[in-house]
């Protein structure tokens, strides 16, 4: 699923939600988020997801910009 | 034992002859009798790293088990101070790296790195990588025993190895001091689990494993191995990969796609047929070095706890096995550090632990050997410099790549993302959330997986959608990740 990078921390705060109402007792974060039915993820996210981009999500966090992907060889792997 | 205010001897790993061979090199590069390609791939291997700015690079120290003291504190922080704008950053592989060096200035800085023994050599590039350990293995009552020596003799074992340097991709090792794997074996191309079996020290091995953007888990090559033969383990994976590994395609020149081109069981003879050849020559014999001289510094009791004491000590202080002293946590945002909290923190270690500190594999700090009378002392003292922040090992401790920042190959500002998660989490409406306690996040600038989204239960990578004609940024979502066989992605 993804996600437009300025509703991300909004994401998280649902995400995070969703765990605290959803969890059975002493259940892990980890094990809950991968029991947790993908339907149930998006159905919490909602518009976060569906909704449109604004204008302002065309930028990157932080960014006043227009977004450009540039990227050229990594020197990870040289 | 040496006395509680001398400095440690910590290992040394640097060699000044790696420093003129890159001096050398850099000079012929620069009368052109070096190519570019040459060069860039020779300088990796000695932690010279090209920036996304232009003539701008990133130096990257190794620190094997992310393990430093003071000296090696103050090296780093001069070399901060005057060729890297006052700043470091942890790496998740218990490095220091530094941002914004110019080449003209990387032969001073390597110089004054070396003198406190600390070493760029395969930092970077086609290389054996710094090997990491679990930072509490030595102090942990879980940990079978302290994994420290190992990851150390591995080290050398394997630092100037003639294939280290020229391996067909990057190569990296850890070691966990019990099975829960904190140091993350499991996605390393060799993990090494601590286990005492029968009376006798030896390890659990895990082999290929790996992130990016195809994940895999890794295989148990075995389930124990004395401790004195995992140099000859090491030997002969690292032998089977210098010979099989993809030299053709760098997407598909890891470890684990040796795996998957062999399948387990070919994969399985060829360690075989690698073992017998490194056991019938006697080669990768593990050396361990000498015990430790360092001891612990006597009690620090200076009054009354201050205001957030009990807070900091149920968030950030980890009681050790040993009886009456805490390993304590200090939590950096994103891993940045800056020079004069490195000089500060050589100190605080001096006066508090036992000399040296620890560089966790999730971009934190651990000082280990606190006498547990010192603890509101170092709780003052950390709080001074900014170092006694909540919330280690919670949602607000988010782990990231460098993002679109200063890498080529990042899509979007990975680390940026992460300071608005960790500032949404503080609203209202969100702070009391129990979620955050228990939750880890870690984010990628793009598919690569350097921020290691795959073992989080929120991880997130970087990318691109296109809306229209509009390029917007986007994150993929990935639930409940993790290092054991249930982990999803």
């Amino acid at each position: 699923m993804k996600i437009l990078a300025r509703r991300v921390p909004d994401a998280v705060v649902l995400l995070m939600r969703l765990y605290d109402s959803d969890r059975q007792e002493g259940e892990a974060a980890s094990a809950f988020f991968r029991r947790i039915d993908p339907k149930r993820v998006t159905a919490t996210l909602g518009e976060l997801v569906t909704a449109a981009p604004a204008d302002g999500d065309r930028f990157d966090i932080g960014e006043t910009q227009g977004f450009q992907v540039e990227t050229k060889d990594g020197e990870c792997a040289a | 034992m040496s006395s509680p205010s001398s400095q440690p001897h910590l290992p040394r790993f640097s060699d000044p002859k790696d420093i003129d061979d890159f001096v050398q090199k850099l000079e012929a590069f620069e009368r052109g009798e070096l190519g570019p390609d040459q060069f860039r791939a020779f300088r990796l291997t000695r932690g010279v790293y090209g920036q996304r700015q232009d003539d701008e690079q990133m130096i990257r120290v190794k620190i094997p088990a992310g393990l430093i003291g003071k000296e090696q504190l103050e090296a780093l922080a001069d070399v901060g101070d005057t060729y890297a704008r006052g700043l470091g950053h942890l790496t998740t592989r218990q490095n220091v790296q530094f941002h914004f060096v110019k080449m003209k200035e990387a032969e001073a800085a390597l110089r004054r790195l070396d003198q406190a023994g600390l070493t760029t050599r395969e930092a970077c590039g086609n290389a054996v990588r710094t090997v990491t350990a679990c930072e509490v293995a030595e102090v942990c009552g879980g940990a079978a025993f302290d994994v420290t020596p190992y990851a150390e003799a591995l080290t050398r074992l394997f630092l100037r190895h003639p294939m280290s340097g020229s391996l067909p991709r990057k190569f990296k090792t850890a070691f966990s001091g019990c099975a829960k794997d904190c140091a993350f074996g499991a996605i390393n191309d060799v993990g090494f689990i601590a286990e005492v079996r029968d009376g006798r020290r030896g390890f659990k091995v895990l082999a290929a494993g790996g992130l990016s953007t195809t994940p895999q888990a890794a295989i148990t090559l075995h389930d124990f191995v004395p401790a004195e033969e995992i140099g000859r383990v090491g030997e002969a994976i690292l032998r089977l990969f210098f010979h099989m590994g993809n030299r053709e395609n760098k997407h598909r020149a890891r470890l684990k796609y040796v795996l998957r081109k062999l399948g387990e069981q070919g994969f399985r003879d060829a360690y075989a047929r690698h073992r017998a050849d490194v056991d019938a020559e006697a080669a990768g014999e593990l050396k361990l070095p000498a015990a430790p001289d360092r001891a612990p510094a006597p009690p620090v009791v200076d009054g009354a706890p201050s205001p957030g004491y009990l807070a900091w000590r149920a968030a950030s202080v980890v009681d050790q096995k040993q009886d009456g002293y805490a390993a304590v946590y200090a939590r950096l945002f994103l891993g940045d550090i800056t020079t004069a909290q490195m000089r500060a923190l050589g100190d605080v270690i001096t006066r508090f632990g036992d000399g040296t500190v620890r560089l966790t594999i999730d971009q934190n700090l651990l000082i280990p050997w606190v006498d547990a009378r010192s603890l509101p002392a170092l709780h003052r003292a950390l709080d001074a410099l900014g170092l006694a922040r909540l919330g280690i090992h919670t949602a607000h401790d988010v782990t990231s790549c460098p993002g679109a920042s200063s890498c080529n190959l990042a899509v979007t500002s990975s680390r940026t993302l992460a300071g608005a998660i960790s500032e949404r989490l503080e609203q209202p409406d969100a702070r009391d959330l129990s979620a955050i306690a228990a939750t880890t996040i870690k984010i990628s600038g793009c598919p690569n997986s350097c921020g290691q989204h795959h073992v989080a239960d929120l991880g997130f990578h970087g990318g691109a959608k296109h809306v229209g004609p509009v390029t917007v940024p986007v994150y993929q979502l990935h639930l409940g990740g993790g290092v054991g066989p249930d982990g999803r992605s």
